[in-house]
């Protein structure tokens, strides 16, 4: 049985497009929609796994991928337990902005160890098939092998419309994060005792 | 002696009014029709009244996005909104930001002010240096969890969501002493500066009833400054009826924070009951009341330390304060007094001057001393209900701001805003189910609750009587600073 709880808040960054909000409906509500709605701002939802002896909620923030929106980053990104950076191996460009968004991300959110915090590399879409209109382009071992030469980010292939892989990437990302958290040492609060701060008047007279 | 529950009293909050298994998505938890949340700037939850932290964990992300977009399109913060007869009211401060969302009516102003509470209750259990020292170090810090090793926290931060539909205290931002006489009073005030002599670093000693007025209080002599702030006396109040309604006839010695005298400090709280003898209330043996009912024959006392070791010497102190105000027959008057409240229809006959006859216009009334940091607020009528003093307790709200608001002279009759003297302004409004005259004099505010068929007359001289006879039994009614 589960001994202890924590929140943990996972950022979902990428292009616009790549299906990051499919990600997450799939993750959390296991439904998926052909229909594209570009993300406004951010969209939000949560679950609760357990993992080993702790239940953790997820709180998940699907950021949009649109340049208009990026100003919000810094806002967006604080406190951030954990980040999954999506991207599309249909899509080159997708792919290539990567090193921004991870790096766009630790300079905004200033985690206090940036090379060990948890970042995931997801590449969705797998299930498109090579045809006219689409043809992947991004192969398991060239994104692999980004991945290992950014510290060994984890990495994962999904397809938020099948379901192939998406709970084990949302998985990984929150056992990343709690064993992060474990390792991070937490700030107690401080136990000050203070009474004299405002002027207390010379003993004489007092008791 | 036993009182029955007041139903025109709130309730104690506890664990099973949060309703910890509800989320931001359960129907349930949707009617609930006052929400209160604390989140830090991350959107993380610190503290919900209802459901559990994690389960509301997706609305603080979005009152918090939505506070970032706000201020990126707009350039300022959120504040608030009104969506579906709801209103939601934002409040960002430092690290943290506090929202409330009711459909009960309330002004955007009265809803700010409520999350200004919830600040002050926050703080006053983990400091204000513990959140934002904390939260600059650490962003992902888990506000929640620092809340979770404090003293009650659920309880104290759940009982002020609470009282803030019920209580004048957070509406006229004075606290309310309990009625005896300036003997009395003064007797047990100087019996505890004494008391605190034994205690290393004393800064202050509070008696106070079950309702969450002030009996006595004192600060030992020379200290700088003389007095505690209303506002930290009003959530210090809250913190220890909850304390001591938990530990029952149990002492206890809990970290607390003044946050108005020093927010980034904490200091102790010895919390005790001090039991008046049978003899003195009663005429018998002599010996402390034996009761089954922690609050029967007996009232709280805090002595409040800045030395963490100091239990056993606030136990020593209160063992001797107890034994002198039993001796000279203080704590008997003072435990007499504290179990009675103000009833409109036991104040002598010069009080209304005639006007409380048969027909009984006035409900209720406060009666507001800014400078004495106190208010004295009566008892409500019988013919009221729960629902009733919740609605009153809204209209003394929006009618302490728009008084607040009025500047120079108003308008001479109607139902609006009524000019009666250089000195003063006048207020009559007529509601469905009673009428508030407001009076704001140069060092008082008079707010009466009537009857609605009362005529402006008869209520503005019910109010100048009144108010003589409050002016004139103050020394009974307010605690010397």
């Amino acid at each position: 049985m589960a001994s202890r709880r924590t929140l943990l808040k996972v950022i979902i960054l990428g292009d616009s497009g790549v299906g990051k909000t499919s990600l997450m409906a799939q993750y959390v509500n296991n439904k998926f929609s052909k229909q594209y709605k570009a993300t406004i701002g951010a969209d939000f939802m949560t679950k609760e796994i357990v993992i080993d002896d702790t239940v953790v909620t997820l709180q998940i923030w699907d950021t949009a991928g649109q340049e208009r929106f990026q100003s919000l980053g810094v806002s967006f990104y604080r406190g951030a337990d954990c980040v999954m950076c999506v991207y599309d191996v249909n899509s080159a460009k997708s792919f290539e902005s990567l090193e921004n968004w991870r790096n766009e991300f630790l300079v905004q959110a200033s985690p206090s160890d940036p090379e060990k915090f948890p970042v995931v590399v997801v590449g969705n879409k797998i299930d498109v098939e090579d045809g006219k209109d689409s043809k992947r382009v991004i192969s398991e071992k060239k994104a692999k092998s980004w991945c290992t030469s950014k510290g060994g980010l984890m990495h994962f292939e999904c397809s938020a419309k099948e379901d192939i892989n998406v709970d084990a990437a949302f998985e990984a990302v929150a056992r990343f994060a709690v064993q992060n958290e474990d390792a991070e040492e937490d700030v107690y609060l401080p136990d000050t005792v203070s009474i004299d701060t405002r002027g207390a008047a010379p003993s004489s007279g007092c008791c | 002696m036993t009182r029955a529950r007041d139903a025109r009293a709130p309730r104690a909050w506890t664990a099973a009014h949060k309703r910890a298994r509800e989320h931001d998505e359960h129907d349930d938890w949707r009617r609930r029709r006052r929400h209160v949340l604390a989140f830090t700037s991350a959107g993380k939850p610190a503290w919900t009244r209802y459901g559990s932290t994690h389960g509301v964990s997706g609305l603080c992300a979005t009152l918090q996005a939505l506070g970032a977009v706000s201020a990126s399109a707009m350039g300022g913060e959120l504040e608030g909104a009104e969506v579906g007869g709801r209103r939601l009211a934002r409040r960002a401060s430092g690290a943290m930001t506090y929202a409330t969302s009711s459909d009960r009516g309330e002004s955007a102003a009265t809803l700010e002010k409520h999350l200004e509470w919830v600040e002050r209750g926050v703080k006053m259990l983990v400091t204000n240096a513990g959140l934002e020292t904390a939260l600059a170090k650490n962003a992902k810090f888990d506000v929640g969890r620092a809340l979770a090793t404090a003293t009650r926290a659920d309880e104290v931060l759940g009982q002020l969501a609470r009282n803030l539909s019920w209580e004048t205290c957070y509406v006229f931002d004075t606290y309310t002493a309990v009625r005896v006489r300036a003997e009395v009073r003064e007797t047990v005030a100087r019996a505890m500066v004494e008391a605190m002599k034994t205690v290393t670093k004393p800064f202050a000693c509070v008696a106070f009833g079950d309702d969450g007025r002030v009996g006595a209080y004192a600060k030992p002599r020379g200290h700088r400054p003389t007095t505690i702030a209303a506002s930290d006396l009003i959530v210090l109040m809250n913190f220890l009826r909850v304390v001591s309604r938990c530990e029952g006839d149990e002492d206890s010695f809990t970290r607390v924070c003044l946050p108005e005298f020093n927010p980034d400090g904490f200091m102790r709280a010895y919390t005790a009951r001090l039991r008046a003898r049978d003899g003195d209330a009663a005429g018998d043996e002599g010996q402390p009341v034996k009761s089954t009912r922690a609050s029967s024959g007996s009232i709280g006392i805090c002595i409040i330390t800045a030395s963490a070791d100091a239990m056993e010497e606030c136990r020593a102190a209160r063992d001797a304060l107890e034994k002198r105000l039993n001796d000279d027959g203080a704590l008997a008057q003072m435990v007499a007094a504290a179990g009675e409240s103000m009833s409109i229809a036991k104040l002598p006959s010069e009080a209304l001057g005639g006007f409380q006859d048969a027909s009984e216009p006035l409900l209720h009334f406060v009666y507001n001393r800014p400078a004495r940091h106190q208010h004295v607020s009566s008892a409500f009528s019988p013919s009221l209900n729960g629902a009733d003093v919740k609605a009153i307790t809204r209209a003394y709200a929006s009618t302490y701001t728009s008084m607040k608001e009025t500047e120079g002279v108003v308008d001479a009759s109607g139902p609006g805003p009524k000019f009666i003297g250089a000195a003063q302004r006048v207020r009559y409004e007529r509601r469905a189910r009673f009428s508030v005259l407001a009076c704001v004099g140069g060092d008082f505010e008079i707010y009466l609750t009537l009857k609605p068929s009362t005529t402006t007359t008869t209520a503005v001289a019910l109010c100048n009587r009144l108010c003589v006879w409050l002016r004139v039994h103050e020394p009974e009614l307010f605690v010397e600073e």
